[in-house]
């Protein structure tokens, strides 16, 4: 037993200058490590985009680092490696936190879009609005031109329309000037026909009917000739003393349209009631009418018949 | 140095490393921290390197009830603390795996709606 013991001391002894060296390195290696960490943690502190990140898993790596560092020897490679792990977990952490908040963002960017959008959406619709407005106008101004346009028409007509009525009355007036011309000019030739004769005169029904025939107007004319001027003259100085009405009645024969024959009609007997005032007789004794062609006194089949159709009766009561 | 000398230098040695031992927390509560842990991470459904890493922790987390079951206290209490530590690194890397997945989802989604709303549309 005391050799026993001698010897586990001589033993012990022995060893004791190697034991401190061993010693003294597994402690540099564990310090070593422990630095390379706690260096590793102030690393991730340092990061601007990971500070303030992952607290909690930073805060249990920071722990665990404290307690490698005061670890004590045998329990030194297990703390080291929770100090790994905690630290490992703690950056992940941060990164996941990080990620979290580019989602928010990814929301936020989502948000500005739709506004955006919207924005947009509005914008098409009030310029839409405005192309409407715009083509609107367009088409009342458009509208607007052609209202204007059809009124210069309107007034052009209106005018145009003026200016015939205008040209048409110079005309009648003209053509009036003419017929009293060719009748002053009848007039003043029958006054150079002496001893003229009233027209032939019938008895009927106790009237006496003077007939004026055809061939004393123009053909188709209603301008007396001026042997049937003179002959109306000598008829105004026999009735000139009496005061009975007189009925001047024009007639035709059936040849061109009726309205034309009683407008031409109406014409001679209204010429020869002229005739017969400016010759003296009053104008309330005398009463023109056309009649056209509906009293016939012949057969318009002939031209004899016609010739006795065309005629100015002048019934005396 | 005498005989009983050695004997109670040896005696306060072991005294100090069973104190030593005893200073930590017990094995029950380092195992009730990892199942905690592990259960954390689990609820955070990990895929990958992250499911990898839970499987890790969940087979320390066994050998730390073995080595409890075997009355090796000290060795089932570090077993027990790097199941916890390993089941926090797998919530971690599937929580970074999921925000990472959301981010690129969005990102893909902003530009399909910037394409389709923005691009697209102002040429309407």
């Amino acid at each position: 037993m005391r050799r026993l013991a001698i010897g586990l001391l001589a033993a012990t002894l022995g060893l004791l200058p190697a034991a401190p060296a061993r010693a003294q390195s597994a402690t540099a290696l564990h310090e070593q490590a422990v630095a390379g960490l706690d260096a590793e943690l102030r690393g991730l502190d340092a990061d601007p985009s990971l500070a303030d990140l992952g607290g909690l898993e930073r805060l249990q790596a920071r722990q665990a680092i404290a307690q490698a560092v005061v670890a004590k020897r045998r329990d030194r490679d297990h703390s080291v490696s929770i100090a790994r792990l905690r630290l490992q977990a703690a950056r992940i952490a941060a990164e996941a936190e990080l990620l979290d908040e580019q989602s928010q963002q990814l929301d936020s960017e989502r948000d500005q879009i739709m506004v955006e959008a919207s924005r947009r959406e509005a914008e098409q619709a009030r310029r839409e609005s405005e192309r409407l407005r715009l083509r609107s106008l367009a088409r009342e101004e458009a509208l607007e031109r052609v209202e204007a346009a059809q009124v210069v028409a309107l007034e052009a007509a209106g005018a145009e329309t003026a200016q015939a009525r205008i040209l048409a009355q110079a005309r009648g007036r003209e053509a009036e000037l003419a017929r009293k011309e060719a009748e002053l000019a009848a007039a003043v030739a029958a006054d150079e026909i002496p001893d003229a004769a009233p027209p032939p005169v019938r008895s009927v029904g106790g009237r006496q009917v003077y007939t004026l025939a055809g061939s004393a107007f123009g053909s188709g004319s209603a301008n007396l000739t001026a042997p049937a001027q003179a002959s109306l003259r000598a008829l105004a100085s026999q009735l000139r003393g009496g005061g009975a009405g007189i009925a001047i009645e024009g007639h035709t024969d059936s040849q061109g349209a009726d309205a034309a024959n009683l407008a031409l009609s109406r014409q001679r007997a209204e010429a020869v009631r002229r005739v017969l005032e400016d010759a003296g007789l009053p104008g309330a004794r005398l009463d023109a009418v056309g009649k056209g062609e509906t009293a016939p006194v012949a057969d318009n089949a002939s031209a004899a018949g016609r010739a006795s159709n065309r005629r100015v009766e002048i019934v005396v009561n | 140095m005498t005989l009983s000398s050695l004997k109670i230098h040896l005696a306060l040695l072991l005294l100090a490393g069973a104190h030593a031992g005893a200073a930590t927390t017990t094995p029950a509560a380092e195992i009730a921290a990892a199942e905690q842990a592990v259960a954390a991470a689990q609820r955070a459904q990990p895929r990958g390197d992250a499911g990898a890493t839970l499987a890790l922790a969940r087979a320390q987390l066994d050998t730390s009830r073995a080595l409890l079951a075997k009355r090796k206290q000290r060795d089932a209490t570090l077993q027990a603390q790097s199941a916890a530590a390993t089941a926090d690194l797998a919530r971690s890397q599937a929580r970074q795996d999921a925000a990472r997945a959301e981010v690129e989802s969005k990102a893909a989604r902003n530009a399909d709606l910037r394409r389709r709303l923005l691009v697209n549309g102002s040429n309407g």
